[in-house]
């Protein structure tokens, strides 16, 4: 497989890096980094997330309109350096952007967030605590307070113009379901 | 865990379907379908000596008796002596303070089946 990108730092948060491979835009992947205290230089880093990216790549069977989401993390603490990579499956993907990426489930809150505004997602925070990730398509992923992940499948009606799906929530794995509380949850 | 499972009502889901707030009588009511998806159980939620009440929405809400809000979560906790309601849609957010609390439910046609809903089709709480 030929990976190659560029390694560049996001604006706004300086100990987070993105990664943009054009080599598989096709499959619409969002990859990023989260770096923190680590003192590799950069050009260090950037071979080591390749390496584990490659191999990640070369295990993955990814179908298009998919949205897999790979979290490296890297870590330096007083002389510690270790790594670990969160892989997020591919989720159902038929009922908009919110369904296409497995669960959520044991990220982090900021981990979360950064995935889902990796997918262009509009985020409002609200009075009571809520956030909204809401995406082009009508979709949307809320996060309650206590950190439940609410998924919401993108707006479809039928032939007669009536909503279809009222009521519907998206489970873990991007499937429609009826409950309230699907279990998944971040780490707040 | 959100308090919409103090409720009673059971696992399924509920959409918002309107809103009346009644400012002489200090009262919010809404209604509701809980499953919408298989059943469609309507109920409504009364808040009265409603205070302090804010709105926010997420976009264009046109008619407010005619919603198709999806309820996110509900929040009914006390602070100090005051009762707080955080009410929180795909559409709107709304959060008030409330004297007491009441759930209504509607008994289904005899036509429709609800294998989510709890047998006692009516009933009244103020436990918050």
């Amino acid at each position: 497989m030929d990976v190659h990108g560029d390694f560049t730092r996001s604006p706004d948060r300086n100990e987070v890096a993105q990664l943009v491979y054009p080599a598989v835009e096709k499959f619409n992947i969002g990859i990023y980094c989260r770096v923190g205290s680590s003192k590799l230089t950069s050009g260090v880093l950037q071979t080591i997330a390749l390496i584990i990216l490659v191999t990640l790549f070369d295990s993955f069977s990814v179908r298009q309109g998919h949205t897999l989401g790979l979290v490296p993390i890297f870590r330096d603490d007083e002389g510690k350096r270790e790594s670990s990579v969160r892989q997020l499956g591919p989720g159902q993907g038929k009922h908009g952007l919110a369904s296409t990426f497995g669960s959520l489930h044991g990220l982090s809150r900021l981990e979360a967030d950064e995935f889902l505004r990796s997918l262009g997602a509009e985020v409002r925070v609200t009075a009571g605590g809520y956030t909204r990730y809401k995406f082009p398509d009508s979709s949307e992923v809320w996060i309650r307070p206590t950190g439940e992940v609410v998924r919401l499948p993108q707006r479809e009606y039928n032939r007669q113009g009536q909503r279809t799906h009222k009521g519907a929530r998206l489970d873990e794995n991007g499937a429609l379901t009826s409950t309230h509380t699907t279990g998944e949850k971040v780490e707040n | 865990m959100d308090d919409y499972q103090a409720l009673g009502l059971g696992d399924a889901a509920s959409v918002v379907t309107a809103v009346t707030v009644d400012a002489a009588d200090q009262s919010i009511l809404l209604s509701c379908l809980y499953n919408p998806q298989e059943a469609s159980l309507p109920y409504t939620l009364r808040f009265n000596h409603c205070e302090h009440i804010t709105w926010d929405t997420f976009g264009d809400v046109l008619d407010l008796q005619h919603l198709e809000a999806e309820l996110v979560g509900l929040s009914l906790q006390r602070h100090d002596a005051q009762k707080v309601a955080v009410i929180t849609t795909n559409v709107f957010e709304l959060s008030f303070r409330y004297g007491s609390f009441s759930l209504e439910k509607y008994s289904p046609s005899p036509s429709q089946t609800a294998p989510n809903y709890p047998l006692d089709s009516t009933a009244a709480r103020e436990r918050f």
